[in-house]
């Protein structure tokens, strides 16, 4: 298995460089200039190309796409266009925002996917099954962005002034201005406040997709000869149900944690623009508009690999999970 | 005795025999469609001397209106009991699971708001109480009290900062919110499905190709290959629709790969190649019509999916342009106005919830009838 | 198992979320780390006992929708870092006062030669960069010498535009006098308001064509102003704390402990941010938004009439805008004064050329000159030919080619709003006016580039106070990156070319004044308005001054009493 997995990964590589390549081209062929950010009134075009030489803009395509690659397989992710500052710190300074976003997001999403998926699975067809799962199939139907907007206005425009709830969230950003002058139990407060409407929002968004997936499992389950054996035990049913089916319902559920992690990254875009929060989603949203190629594709490709991976780990989970899985389908 | 009823109008025979919900929804379908005609008389006198729309309106309007007839005189008069007439026939492979599917109360919901969605669209010249475009406050002699008027009688959902009848620009929105993603799922859906079907069926090294293709696709970011095709180069619809469907074919291509390969070995298959059939023949009159169902699944819940797409590529201001905007940026240029007046993005926000919610019920429904297994692989 | 497994793999990702968070010294090169250690050094030796008084103390947190560039005044020329680098982290020279005339700042006074060439600064002797050392005339005379040096791509050369180039045109005479020479110009001394002092010391040694990217701008600023720069994450805060060092000349230490610039892109949240107190000043706010504000009891609103201006340009080069009777019935097609109503009610003014309305040369009784009139709009357009002949409702030259124009704008609300209504008001003459939004950068290629491949194009301009309108207008620079409109007219070259030198502004303001009826009849733009700008500002944060020198003009002088201040 290990074998395999490394042949896995080594065959991602030259993939994730043909991904990033793509997005090069892409980027290269797009009709804007990243130097006219600079564009101010009585420029000459000699100045604005002497900014481009300073940027390293004025060689041809291939001969800056050489140099990229070239830093790049040296493990050197080159400066950003915008910024000057290296692309591999502007990167580890965003990254782990968004991992803490995506975790709590998928850690509340399954707990809640899988609660609301067992209760549907048990009461399949009656009322509670419908409403449940139109509920939550409404909020995986809404656009993020909008849902958040919404959630600013209730709980935190709202909350105090029109509800007269005791506290008001914060809308956006990851921490108060003077954090660094909290003392630490504060500090988690202030963190924590911060947290809860992007990672609600998103919460939302995904707990349908998954309460969908643990139902039908779970229904397969239930229909099952042990659930049945116990049953006839005389054991009560909620130890059948959350103790004995559950336990392997689950086991495919576990694996779309490595489909969905990676996923999260990209589906953050729009969460992180709406709470201001200081994540990879706006870095590549902000980097593409303004055509700072060497973050977009150093982000690219490490957005794909994280997919890479998570499949990987999702295709080893499965084999794990069910034998009869052939390995090397693809 | 029903029957004769039925005749003037349609569904009081159902209730009359007790069968609330079709004869509710026969009778207010029937009433609603009438009413309609009534308060729209003129224009739809005015359809005959019209442009292309207003007679595909009032077409649709006939059509709808004999249908809803039809439907209820069959199932009225009992002359059928098991198979609804025209919905039923979805296909061969399709019909095994229409029993099932019509049990599923809420893939019926999805059903019903999905066909309604799609009348709307065909209707909206008759629909529409205001032209979509006109704004009386900025005209000669306008009045810019007219802005922004909150929800009434005359403006159901209120008007925008332009004071533009919110509610026609819903309906005319539909269309390009809608006509966007079906071609984008169409071409998606067809591109996958040829990919997939090659690649399952003939193995080796065109397999081998369209994998890795596929594996290069899926592992984009999509969100990141869409803003970087759409923001850098001008928006157009084409450039939308061709990113949105790049983006979406993978999904098609692994399903219908899948299915292909457990279709190739069944024995219908062999039984096929042991009379020497051509290739393309078992593939296209054997194997890909039993993948369908799987593709009519991906398509439908792939359209709930592709509207999402779509308004968030409008709400960074990045879509369609056109002088009737589609649902997501008639979201992006009111939600200044999110904290005075609400109803100017708060209806097309739900349309889209609505809409995308009619096309995952409906999805799911009929992927719980055609096969309950499939989930775990398409998950979002 | 696994559940205890996410949970540490949760707790770690937020601890090291909580560690990457503290201000901290990138150790990106080793600029940056000394750099900030002799700013630290040096800050710990000063700030032993501070003044005393209610005022000094708390932090104020100013909301904005973008991102600002930095505090390299070489490379930064953005209205949000330019503003920083005049009032929060760096020094000019001069300073405008309210009635925008000169003040002393960096410099405490000057004289001007008599044949208006030369001009002599003597400079404080008590201003020092962060780090502790002082700032001299030699930073000065750098700053000049490099901004004129090409390589460095000084993002506003039109600044220096009169002075003798290179060496010539600055004479160091001791450590802090310095003297410049020039061609006589009516704004000689704008330029030293505008443009920052940079550090020599600090970038002397650096190749001109590395300047605009040295971590100085963005990673670790080293300025000599009120504010010194702490730290930075890009694409969300800037924070800077009170610097306790600057010169007690100066009204000494601002009174703000700590500054904050937060990026809220989405403009309704940032609105929520101010409603609920996460910052005390929203800029740049959409005016509907305003209304809000102002309706919420503890905020008020400061508008201010500003040198922004919005037009949409109209590309001569191409033959349907060639005529200035089109351009013209372009213009009185158009409701100038209701669509200013409809989005801003009282606060914008209308303009027919390009001088704000702050400016001193501005002419409002120009104002009526071109007013709403569809039918002369309609007439002029008939007399030009364009005729509706397939009676469609949109206009066509004898070719029956139609009257539509491409007018490209990029994504912003207020813009999208005027271009909307102008395609439905210009539709009433005729007119098949379609506007298309494209990205800035796409746009700003299109406008500037040598095949000008654009019809029209809206776009908002920040007009400096020193106006020079040549780039756009004059026919010597038609192939100039601004010159999109194409306009060549003799007349309005001769005044482009009068008005820089007439050094007396009573003798300027007739010559001005005809040089914008000029404009009105070549019309190279359809002029709009020029709107107000819009900050919502907290009542708890007091002598919030702002004016048509910038929203941070008055920084030096904002406090919060000490019953207000947030807790930290």
């Amino acid at each position: 298995m290990l074998v395999y997995a490394a042949r896995r990964v080594l065959a991602a590589v030259p993939l994730l460089l043909g991904v990033a390549t793509i997005v090069f081209v892409v980027l290269a062929l797009a009709p804007g200039d990243p130097a006219s950010m600079y564009l101010r009134p009585g420029m000459s075009p000699e100045t604005l190309d002497q900014i481009r030489r300073n940027m390293g803009l004025d060689a041809p395509l291939h001969v800056q796409y050489g140099r990229w690659l070239l830093s790049f397989l040296q493990g050197d992710f080159g400066q950003s266009l915008a910024s000057g500052i290296p692309v591999k710190d502007r990167i580890l300074e965003v990254l782990p925002n968004t991992l803490l976003l995506a975790a709590v997001a998928i850690l509340l999403a399954f707990v809640a996917g899988i609660f609301l998926g067992v209760m549907q699975a048990v009461r399949q067809h009656s009322p509670l099954d419908s409403v449940l799962s139109g509920t939550s199939l409404f909020f995986y139907s809404m656009p993020s962005f909008w849902l958040a907007i919404m959630m600013v206005l209730v709980f935190s425009v709202n909350a105090g002034t029109v509800w007269g709830w005791p506290v008001s969230l914060p809308p956006s950003g990851m921490v108060s201005d003077g954090y660094d002058l909290l003392g630490p139990m504060a500090r988690v407060r202030d963190r924590l406040l911060h947290l809860v409407l992007p990672a609600l929002t998103l919460t939302l968004v995904l707990t349908g997709g998954i309460a969908r997936y643990v139902r039908n499992s779970m229904l397969e389950v239930i229909r099952q000869d042990y659930i049945r054996t116990a049953r006839a035990k005389g054991l009560p049913e909620w130890q059948v149900v959350w103790k004995h089916a559950l336990r392997n319902a689950l086991i495919p559920v576990v694996t779309l944690l490595g489909v969905y992690f990676p996923l999260l990254l990209s589906g953050t875009v729009f969460i992180e623009y709406v709470f201001a929060w200081p994540g990879m989603g706006r870095l590549m949203v902000d980097s593409i508009l303004l055509e700072d190629y060497p973050v977009v594709l150093a982000g690219t490709f490490l957005f794909g690999g994280m997919v890479v991976l998570g499949n990987l780990l999702a295709d080893l989970l499965y084999g794990v999970v069910d034998p009869r899985i052939r390995r090397g389908d693809g | 005795m029903g029957s004769w009823m039925g005749l003037a109008l349609p569904g009081l025979p159902h209730l009359h025999r007790g069968k609330w919900l079709e004869g509710g929804v026969l009778l207010s379908l029937w009433l609603g469609l009438l009413a309609l005609a009534v308060v729209r008389f003129d224009r739809i006198v005015g359809a005959f001397r019209g442009g292309l729309d207003e007679r595909i309106a009032l077409l649709t309007l006939v059509l709808v209106l004999v249908g809803v007839w039809a439907w209820a005189w069959r199932s009225g008069s009992g002359a059928l009991s098991g198979q609804e007439a025209g919905k039923g026939h979805v296909g061969r492979p399709l019909s095994g699971g229409w029993a099932a599917f019509r049990r599923n109360r809420m893939a019926l919901l999805g059903l019903g708001a999905a066909v309604a969605l799609y009348l709307a669209m065909l209707l909206t010249p008759l629909l529409a109480p205001f032209d979509p475009l006109s704004m009386p406050a900025f005209e000669e002699g306008g009045d810019l009290g007219l802005r922004l008027a909150p929800p009434s009688a005359v403006h159901i959902m209120g008007t925008d900062q332009y004071s533009r009848d919110v509610f026609s620009r819903i309906l005319y929105g539909a269309r390009i919110s809608l006509i966007i993603v079906l071609l984008a799922v169409g071409i998606s859906v067809a591109l996958g499905t040829i990919l997939g079907a090659v690649a399952g069926y003939l193995g080796g090294i065109p397999d081998a190709v369209i994998m890795r293709l596929l594996d290069m696709f899926m592992a984009f970011p999509s969100i990141v290959l869409l803003l970087a095709i759409v923001a850098l180069f001008e928006p157009s619809a084409f450039l939308v629709i061709a990113a949105l469907a790049l983006t979406q074919w993978p999904y098609t291509t692994r399903i219908v790969r899948g299915e292909i390969l457990a279709l190739k070995e069944r024995e219908f298959a062999e039984a096929a190649r042991a009379l020497a059939f051509s290739r393309g023949r078992v593939l296209f009159r054997h194997l890909l019509p039993n993948a369908m169902p799987s593709v009519v699944v991906v398509a439908s819940l792939g359209i709930g999916n592709t509207i999402v797409l779509e308004a968030g590529l409008s709400f960074l201001g990045l879509g369609v342009p056109s002088d009737i905007p589609s649902w997501g940026t008639m979201v992006d240029q009111g939600r200044a106005y999110l904290l005075d007046s609400w109803w100017v993005v708060t209806f097309p926000g739900l349309a889209i919830a609505l809409a995308v919610l009619a096309f995952n019920l409906l999805g799911d429904g009929l992927r719980d009838a055609l096969d309950p297994r499939q989930g775990e692989r398409l998950a979002r | 198992m696994k559940q205890v497994l996410s949970c540490s793999l949760l707790t770690a990702l937020f601890l090291m979320g909580a560690c990457a968070d503290d201000p901290d010294t990138r150790t990106m090169d080793g600029f940056c780390e000394t750099a900030l250690a002799r700013v630290d050094s040096f800050m710990a030796t000063v700030s032993g006992d501070g003044p005393e008084g209610v005022r000094y103390g708390g932090m104020a947190v100013v909301g904005a929708p973008a991102e600002m560039g930095g505090m390299n005044a070489f490379a930064h020329g953005d209205a949000g870092a330019v503003q920083h680098q005049l009032f929060v982290n760096l020094m000019t020279l001069v300073q405008y006062d309210e009635k925008l005339e000169p003040v002393p700042y960096l410099a405490r006074s000057w004289e001007l030669s008599e044949d208006e060439s030369e001009l002599t600064f003597h400079l404080r002797d008590d201003v020092r960069w962060h780090d502790g050392e002082p700032t001299t005339a030699h930073d000065v005379a750098f700053t000049f010498l490099t901004a004129m040096d090409p390589r460095t791509g000084f993002p506003n050369p039109a600044f220096f535009q009169h002075y003798l180039p290179g060496e010539e045109g600055v004479e160091v005479v001791d450590s802090f006098t310095v003297k410049f020479r020039f061609r006589p110009h009516s704004e000689y001394m704008d330029t030293w308001r505008a443009v920052a002092i940079m550090p020599r010391h600090l970038l002397a040694d650096v190749p001109p064509e590395e300047l605009a990217r040295h971590p100085i701008g963005e990673v670790c600023p080293v300025g000599n102003g009120p504010f010194r720069f702490v730290s930075r994450r890009p694409g969300d805060r800037w924070l800077f704390e009170a610097n306790p060092a600057f010169p007690d000349g100066l009204g000494g230490r601002p009174f703000l402990d700590r500054y904050t610039y937060r990026v809220i892109p989405e403009q309704t949240i940032l609105l929520a941010e101010l409603l609920t107190g996460g910052v005390d000043v929203h800029v740049a706010m959409f005016p509907n938004h305003a209304a809000r504000a102002e309706a919420e009891p503890g905020l008020r609103v400061v508008s201010f009439p500003y040198r922004s201006f919005l037009f949409a340009g109209w590309n001569s080069r191409v033959p349907k805008l060639s005529d200035p009777r089109v351009r013209r019935a372009l213009t009185l097609g158009v409701n100038r004064g209701q669509i200013m109503q409809g989005i801003h009610g009282e606060r914008a003014v209308v303009v027919n050329s390009g001088i704000p309305p702050v400016h001193w040369a501005f002419d409002p009784s120009l104002g009526d000159s071109l007013p709403y009139d569809p039918d002369q709009a309609r007439s002029l357009l008939e007399g030009a030919g364009w005729v509706d002949r397939n009676g469609d409702g949109i206009r066509q030259d004898s070719e029956g080619s139609p009257l539509r124009i491409e007018l490209i704008l990029n994504q912003n609300q207020e813009r999208q709003e005027v271009a909307e209504i102008m395609r439905v008001q210009l539709r009433e003459v005729g007119v098949d006016l379609r506007p298309r939004v494209v990205e800035f950068a796409t746009l700003m290629g299109r406008i500037t580039s040598r095949q000008r491949d654009f019809e029209g194009v809206l776009v908002s301009w920040e007009a400096e106070f020193r106006l020079d309108e040549r780039d756009q207008f004059h026919s010597a620079a038609v192939d100039g990156l601004w010159a999109f409109s194409g306009t060549r007219d003799p007349i309005l070259d001769r005044y482009l070319d009068t008005l820089p030198i007439i050094t007396d502004r009573g003798e300027a303001i007739p010559v001005w004044r005809a040089y914008q009826s000029r404009i009105m009849e070549v019309q190279p733009y359809t002029y709009l308005y020029s709107a107000y700008r819009r900050n919502g500002v907290n009542e708890r944060l007091r002598e919030v001054v702002m004016d048509a020198r910038g929203e941070w003009a008055s920084i030096r002088g904002w406090w919060i009493a000490p019953e207000d201040r947030r807790t930290p």
